[in-house]
């Protein structure tokens, strides 16, 4: 090495770590400025697809079945062993203070409010939403979302808003699914199993929850159904495209960043909208 | 022969093209004349596959424009874009069908959404299709149920479904065993002659190019090496364009040095280490 | 553009197409046609070609629709004066024996 090219060296190098920095750091800033405003745009597409393309009836309910009928059996299962836990874990934990009787309210809050929008929503992700991202991110990479282009069919409309309008119709109602199985479920191991007195159980959950708590809980899952499948078709939708490869990986690392992205945002958004509305 | 003559549906005037700082199509012109078949021809990567999806608005237009009728397709606003899409029928190269629904299904698709036709008369038309491309028995099959090339062929029934004023068509033949393959080279012709529909075929088989082009376009390394009619392509004199036509056996002559440097390379290299 | 029928004293009914006969056209020649049959059926269809200015695959559809229509409840059914272009349709669909020998059809 020459000691010119030497010097080259060390001078890019000493200019070189902090434009480096600043570039990757715009970059970042951009891609995910970027980022959001494709995918806010997405949703209002989607969104404007309900009143663009209306009546396709059979469409929307194919969904409901997949989104809804289908996480039955899932949701069911999870809403009892969440109930039970709940019993068992409240029992003992009030028993310390002597107040038994407010289990059925314990339990009833802990669902209506948190446990059975989010735990739902978080189920019908884990199953759905992974199956519907790589369902559309294999349209994407087989080139049947540009064939839907081509035939002047937009694909917000064919695609996202049928999945859209079923999972608002099938995510509340498995939200309520999910609270009575899971009140069922406490009640099983509070009065069946551990000897609470049933009227104490079910007269303290009428009269501790209020229309608050449930309206809490619509408002909450009809959010997070928005959120799970706006997440879920748009890491679906873009797979591979700002990569430019267009394989099998792509919708692989789509699917896994859609159940993630979904996951966390049903929690934080949990947590905002909690925090709004108390 | 071709271009003169008949009127100029898409113009493309001086069009270049970038995948982020990869340059995949230079300055590139031509016309594609109307009721005519088009042949874009070149071997893969070349950019031939780009140049269709700049002509069917997949992808914008960076430098040079591209003109439908006269007027230029990136200033279409979604209304006329959507009017654009409703003359065109695509083919893309993997057939592109729908995996959730069955042949039929998605042949009427563009059908069903477009127009107020009624039910018989769509199972009629896609019966029609079906039959057109060799298909007649498979309509009740699912997409993954057949073959590449019958799903190849299933999507060109797709793209014909609403009787297209133009068609674009990505490597016919790819995949399609030889008879098939001129099955559909004959339909490509019988299309142009019966509707006077104007086709633009992008393809790398030679045989079949020059076998239904109006005009032929040689894409090379994202230039245009020679259009016109197939037989003044034939018998261009021009190098580029004689060594492109000769190029399959040409090639492998050559290749064998480079290759042979190559593994020598390769081999040294293992040996140092 | 449209049709027009002419009904014969014995049932038979002449029908005039004009203009274009494409996917835009067809759900009301279609309609049309379907409304006129119910109200009396035809024993003999004798479908005028002359005035047909575009024909598409819709076309040709609906003309099949109408044949199997027409024969299956007996009667009989025949193409007249078929252009060249519309003929090249029916020649692209395969079905150019609806243009011919479609009264034959008809009485079997």
């Amino acid at each position: 090495m020459t000691s010119r090219t030497r010097k080259a060296y060390r001078v890019q190098a000493t200019e070189g770590p902090l434009v480096e920095l600043l570039r990757r750091l715009g970059r970042w800033a951009l891609e995910h400025v970027r980022g959001t405003g494709r995918a806010g745009i997405f949703l209002i597409y989607a969104v404007r697809g309900i009143v663009r393309r209306p009546g396709k009836f059979h469409s929307v309910l194919r969904h409901v079945h997949f989104i809804g009928t289908k996480s039955f059996f899932v949701i069911g299962f999870t809403a009892a062993f969440t109930g039970m836990v709940l019993g068992l874990q409240g029992y003992y934990t009030l028993s310390k203070f002597g107040s038994e009787g407010l289990l059925g309210a314990a339990v009833a809050l802990s669902l209506i409010r948190e446990l059975g929008p989010v735990l739902s929503a978080l189920m019908v992700t884990g199953r759905a939403g992974s199956a519907i991202c790589a369902e559309i991110g294999i349209m994407r990479i087989e080139e049947q979302i540009d064939a839907l282009e081509c035939m002047a069919i937009d694909p917000h409309a064919y695609l996202i808003t049928p999945r859209l309008v079923a999972s608002l119709v099938a995510v509340p109602l498995l939200t309520a699914f999910f609270d009575v199985v899971g009140i069922v479920g406490g009640y099983l191991v509070g009065v069946s199993l551990l000897g609470v007195n049933p009227g104490a159980y079910l007269d303290g959950m009428q009269r501790s929850v209020e229309w608050l708590d449930v309206y809490m809980g619509i408002v909450k899952s009809f959010l997070f159904a928005v959120l799970f499948v706006w997440i879920c078709t748009y890491k679906g939708y873009y797979a591979g495209v700002d990569r430019g490869s267009f394989g099998p990986e792509d919708v692989g690392r789509a699917t896994t960043d859609a159940v993630v992205v979904s996951s966390v945002a049903i929690l934080v958004s949990d947590y905002v909208a909690t925090s709004i509305l108390l | 022969m071709a271009g003169t003559d008949a009127r100029a549906i898409i113009e493309v005037r001086n069009l270049n093209s970038f995948y982020g700082q990869r340059q995949v199509l230079r300055d590139i012109s031509f016309h594609v004349p109307a009721g005519k078949v088009t042949v874009i021809m070149g071997v893969s990567g070349c950019g031939k596959s780009t140049l269709l999806r700049h002509l069917i608005g997949l992808k914008p237009t960076g430098p040079g424009q591209i003109f439908v009728d006269g007027k230029d397709l990136a200033a279409f606003d979604s209304r006329e874009m959507e009017a654009y899409r409703k003359r065109i029928g695509v083919l893309f190269q993997a057939g592109a069908l729908f995996n959730s629904m069955t042949v039929q299904d998605n042949i009427a698709v563009p059908l069903r959404v477009h127009t107020r036709l009624a039910e018989p008369t769509i199972s009629i038309m896609v019966r029609i299709k079906l039959h057109q491309v060799g298909l007649t028995r498979f309509g009740d099959y699912m997409p993954s149920q057949l073959s590449g090339g019958m799903r190849k062929r299933a999507g060109l029934a797709r793209a014909l479904a609403m009787d297209p004023e133009i068609l674009f068509v990505d490597e016919p033949s790819s995949g399609l065993d030889p008879i098939t393959a001129a099955g559909l080279d004959d339909l490509i012709l019988e299309l142009r002659e019966a509707m006077g529909m104007t086709l633009i075929v992008v393809t790398h088989e030679l045989e079949s190019a020059f076998r239904i082009a109006d005009q032929l376009i040689v894409l090379d390394q994202g230039r245009v090496l020679a259009a016109g009619p197939p037989e003044s392509i034939r018998e261009s004199r021009d190098e580029r364009v004689v060594q492109f036509l000769s190029r399959r056996a040409d090639e492998r002559a050559r290749d064998q040095e480079g290759y042979l440097a190559e593994l020598l390379a390769a081999a040294g290299g293992r040996d140092r280490s | 553009m449209g049709i027009r029928l002419d009904w014969n004293e014995d049932g038979a009914v002449s029908v005039a197409i004009e203009g274009r006969l494409d996917l835009e056209t067809v759900p009301g020649i279609r309609k049309e046609l379907l409304k006129a049959f119910k109200k009396r059926r035809p024993t003999e269809v004798v479908v005028d070609l002359e005035g047909i200015g575009r024909m598409d695959t819709a076309g040709v559809a609906l003309l099949v629709e109408l044949r199997n229509l027409v024969s299956g409840k007996g009667g009989s059914w025949r193409l007249e004066r078929v252009s060249e272009s519309v003929m090249k349709m029916l020649e692209l669909a395969r079905l150019d024996i609806l243009a011919d020998a479609g009264a034959d059809h008809g009485r079997n």
